[in-house]
């Protein structure tokens, strides 16, 4: 027993050394390689940061293209930084270094490389670089069936990979990528929906009409996440369409996402719809989205059922109801002043008189 | 007589060995959570180039938070710490800050900084209250996301569950003021809810100590370690159990415990199982345990997730005092937890919840300070009856703390190899003392005050709130202590 500890005692202590050991080393090093990277990035920093004040056809474009592989090691993390925070020539002229490094075509051959963590990198990059290009190749990383399989608690390497694409795509906004956009939402894993709605927004109004037809998708998710990205798009022709489903659409979550999508839209054909949903006997969390949608739509007719509304015995209703009104300019707040002064508990009064504070303080009266 | 001497050494024996086996035990399921969380790190690191942050921030489809600050005499300190949360790096988002009836200047602090007026407001009873809600204010302009809510004392949890009332938004984190979030901590620890959001409920992030280091304009701007040994040590022990364990943990998914310092979670799952419990003075963990235990009896397909980093600061304590009383409430709230839901306990309705994470604590959480106790009461005993030899004694005690410094150490190199925050060479040489430190006073002192905490929870002793130790972060210098007193039910955690 006795040796054995012995030994036990021997083993701990060897690799506690060997681990403290490493830590000094790796802390040495680490120092080393900062202040290395530090020195070997001064020179080709300036000169990319005089490109980037600059703008295209300066002298120092012709200076970062050609300056030397380790040099533009050292600076590449700095170049893709500046690549997101500034805008037009200098932009592109950033961008123009990286094709005529090779960063470009080396990329898009990256992107079918077939390791995961290679293929995000390079989708990473090219999003940022907006080669509309890499579509094709980011659409079928979109649609890979294998980013559905997920190990327990984590999410796989690929879905991961698939979220990068989606992004990447969003960036590009090339309207063709709708289809696998939003076919990444079915399945047994589906994408994140906000960033697929994201990235749907990004594409633009040209993508409208094919996110209209996507709207007759079975899966609740995916019509959710379009009626999102119809909504933020502001789309023109939709309100029928977004209308009938918040009518007919067998899922609550639709039927919701379609009263907030209705008052986005912003149309006077979506106040009676919307006012349907108000009153009727569905969720509060419906009726809710519903109420704050009429806000939403600026239309006079919707004072009275929302001077309604705001007598609900249900907090979420009444306290919508009254930030409706408090949107609905000097009419909605007359009648929040006749509400406000009723005496006592009166929970409509209550509701009034908050909504008119606050409209008080944001210079809305 | 001589056999009944007999039965003494073979006792002895038998009991040191099983505290052996007991030490090898609870340092090699720390050892697996640490390889688990080195696996994370790893995955973590290599996929930070593509992470997406800014399009996170950039996104207007992430969802909004409401960032939850209980203040109870957090005078030094509030103007700054609510300075820092409304410039955290989020799309949407808004501070509700519950002064649960300070009796010292935060809430005059509050209003001469931001302007202050009290408005009407109709309160949702989403969660129970029992504080009466005096007033609410907001900035004159009406435009800010600053929300300070005035309330009779009733205590952390009752603060909380009068700001998840009063939360707008979906997605609610709860941070203590005396707590520092690092600028991408919040848009860091809503990640997962983006990635995954039909499975992800909460997530946690790390916290890490802010003694030693530089604040300035609500920031850390330097990490340090700080001067005293008693806050290094806890600096390392931190990095163990919380940094590498709880990532370890969530690897694993039985994350129990998203600290009260820094936390996200769906709000209308806080509505669903009924805010914080106010008969827990380990509110934070008690949480987490109940949403488990509630999501799995509906059998949800839900993750509760941690995220190492970027990160939340927060104070240690300086003193011994202190420390031991905090260490009393942590272990009395761990016990109240596991007594609340014992029946989770082993129970394979609860999946690795009820059969690893809960399990694990009881054995290797709750029962350490009682071995740790019973080992060290027992190797003088069984030296003086001559059931063991000094020769085994002093190698037994060595092998039992050596595995603990080792996985110390595999820890430290963790965070040099992957987070490396402390760049100063001394400070690492520090690090690297704090951990043989700790096994020489440090361990046995918190396993007897763990012990007494347990003790208190069992014996159904009222809690003993009170003693706050806090400076104002908005200082240059190195963070050091002051000391003041409060009398409110608030704690030091």
């Amino acid at each position: 027993m006795i040796q054995l500890a012995s030994v036990t005692i021997g083993v701990l202590l060897g690799i506690s050394t060997a681990a403290a050991l490493l830590i000094a080393v790796l802390r040495a090093a680490r120092g080393l390689r900062q202040r290395r990277r530090a020195e070997r990035a001064a020179a080709p920093r300036r000169a990319l940061l005089a490109l980037a004040a600059g703008g295209e056809g300066a002298p120092e474009l012709e200076a970062v293209a050609g300056m030397p592989d380790d040099a533009w090691r050292a600076v590449e993390p700095t170049a893709l930084d500046l690549l997101a925070k500034v805008r037009g020539e200098a932009r592109e002229s950033l961008a123009e270094v990286f094709a005529r490094r090779g960063v470009v075509a080396r990329a898009l051959r990256d992107l079918r490389d077939g390791r995961p963590i290679t293929q995000a990198r390079a989708a990473e990059l090219l999003g940022r670089l907006g080669r509309r290009e890499a579509v094709p190749a980011l659409c079928s990383l979109v649609a890979d069936p294998r980013a559905h399989s997920r190990r327990g608690t984590v999410t796989g390497v690929r879905a991961e990979l698939r979220v990068v694409a989606i992004r990447a795509l969003g960036r590009l906004g090339d309207p063709s990528a709708v289809a696998p956009l939003v076919s990444s939402l079915g399945g047994a894993d589906p994408a994140p929906s906000q960033l697929v709605a994201h990235a749907l927004i990004q594409l633009g109004p040209d993508a409208a009409p094919a996110l209209m037809t996507a709207l007759n998708a079975p899966q609740p998710l995916v019509r959710m996440t379009v009626l999102d990205a119809l909504g933020r798009l502001g789309a023109a022709g939709a309100e029928q369409r977004v209308a009938a489903l918040l009518h007919d659409d067998p899922s609550p979550s639709v039927r919701e996402t379609a009263a907030t999508a209705l008052g986005r839209l912003g149309t006077g054909s979506a106040l009676r719809p919307l006012l349907d949903a108000a009153n009727s006997d569905e969720s509060l969390a419906l009726r809710a989205s519903a109420v704050r949608a009429l806000g939403q739509l600026g239309a006079r007719e919707a004072i009275a059922p929302l001077t309604a509304l705001i007598a609900s015995p249900h907090y979420r209703i009444a306290h919508e109801a009254a930030g409706a009104l408090r949107r609905l300019g000097s009419a909605g707040h007359a009648t929040l002043r006749e509400l406000a002064g009723r005496s006592g508990t009166d929970g409509a009064g209550a509701h009034a008189r908050e909504a008119l504070g606050m409209a008080e303080l944001t210079g809305q009266r | 007589m001589t056999s009944l001497a007999g039965v003494l050494h073979t006792l002895l024996r038998s009991a040191d060995t099983a505290v052996l086996v007991y030490f090898f035990l609870i340092n090699t399921s720390y050892l697996i959570l640490v390889v688990l969380a080195a696996t994370e790190f790893v995955r973590h690191r290599r996929r930070i180039p593509f992470d997406g942050a800014e399009e996170a921030y950039r996104n207007p489809l992430t969802p909004p938070a409401s960032v939850l600050v209980p203040a109870y005499n957090e005078g030094p300190g509030v103007v700054a710490a609510v300075h820092a949360m409304l410039n955290l790096w989020y799309p949407t988002l808004e501070v509700v800050v519950v002064d649960d009836g300070s009796t010292d200047d935060t809430f005059e602090r509050l209003r001469a900084e931001f302007d202050l007026v009290e408005v009407p407001r109709v309160l949702p009873t989403d969660v129970p209250v029992t504080g009466r809600v005096r007033s609410v204010h907001v900035p004159r302009s009406g435009t800010g996301a600053l929300v300070v809510v005035r309330k009779d004392n009733g205590g952390k949890a009752d603060a909380l569950n009068a700001g998840i009332n009063l939360a707008r938004y979906p997605l609610i984190t709860m941070v203590d003021a005396d707590s520092i979030l690092d600028p991408r901590a919040l848009l860091s620890v809503a990640k997962p809810f983006a990635d995954d959001p039909l499975r992800v409920v909460a997530s946690g992030g790390v916290v890490r100590v802010a003694n030693g280091c530089t604040i300035l304009g609500g920031r850390v701007v330097e990490v340090r370690m700080p001067r005293r040994w008693l806050e290094r040590i806890q600096v390392v022990e931190y990095l163990r159990s919380f940094l590498l364990g709880r990532t370890g943990w969530s690897r694993l998914g039985g994350l129990l415990i998203i600290s009260g310092a820094f936390g996200l979670f769906r709000r209308d799952l806080l509505v669903e199982v009924g805010g914080m419990a106010e008969d827990c003075i380990g509110e934070d963990a008690e949480l987490v345990v109940r949403l488990h235990r509630h999501l799995r009896a509906q059998r949800r397909d839900y993750r509760i997730v941690f995220v190492a980093e970027p990160v939340c600061w927060s104070e240690v304590p300086a003193t011994a005092r202190v420390l031991g009383r905090q260490r009393r409430r942590w272990h009395r709230g761990l016990t109240e937890i596991l007594r609340k839901h014992r029946g989770m306990i082993g129970n394979p309705r609860y999946g690795r919840i009820g059969l690893l994470a809960l399990p694990h604590f009881l054995l290797f959480e709750f029962l350490a300070p009682v071995v740790e106790i019973l080992g060290l009461l027992i190797v003088p005993v069984a030296l003086t009856v001559e059931s063991v030899d000094l020769e085994f004694a002093w190698r037994f005690i060595l092998v039992a703390y050596g595995y603990g410094t080792l996985v110390t150490l595999i820890a430290l190199l963790l965070e040099e190899s992957v987070f490396h925050r402390y760049n100063r060479p001394r400070d690492v040489v520090s690090a690297l003392i704090a951990a043989l430190l700790e096994n020489l006073g440090y361990r046995q002192l918190t396993a007897v005050w763990r012990l007494q905490g347990a003790w208190a929870a069992l014996r159904g002793h009222r809690p003993v709130w009170g003693v706050m130790t806090r400076q104002g972060f908005d200082s240059r210098s190195p963070v050091a202590h002051s000391q003041r007193s409060s009398g409110g039910r608030h704690r030091v955690r």
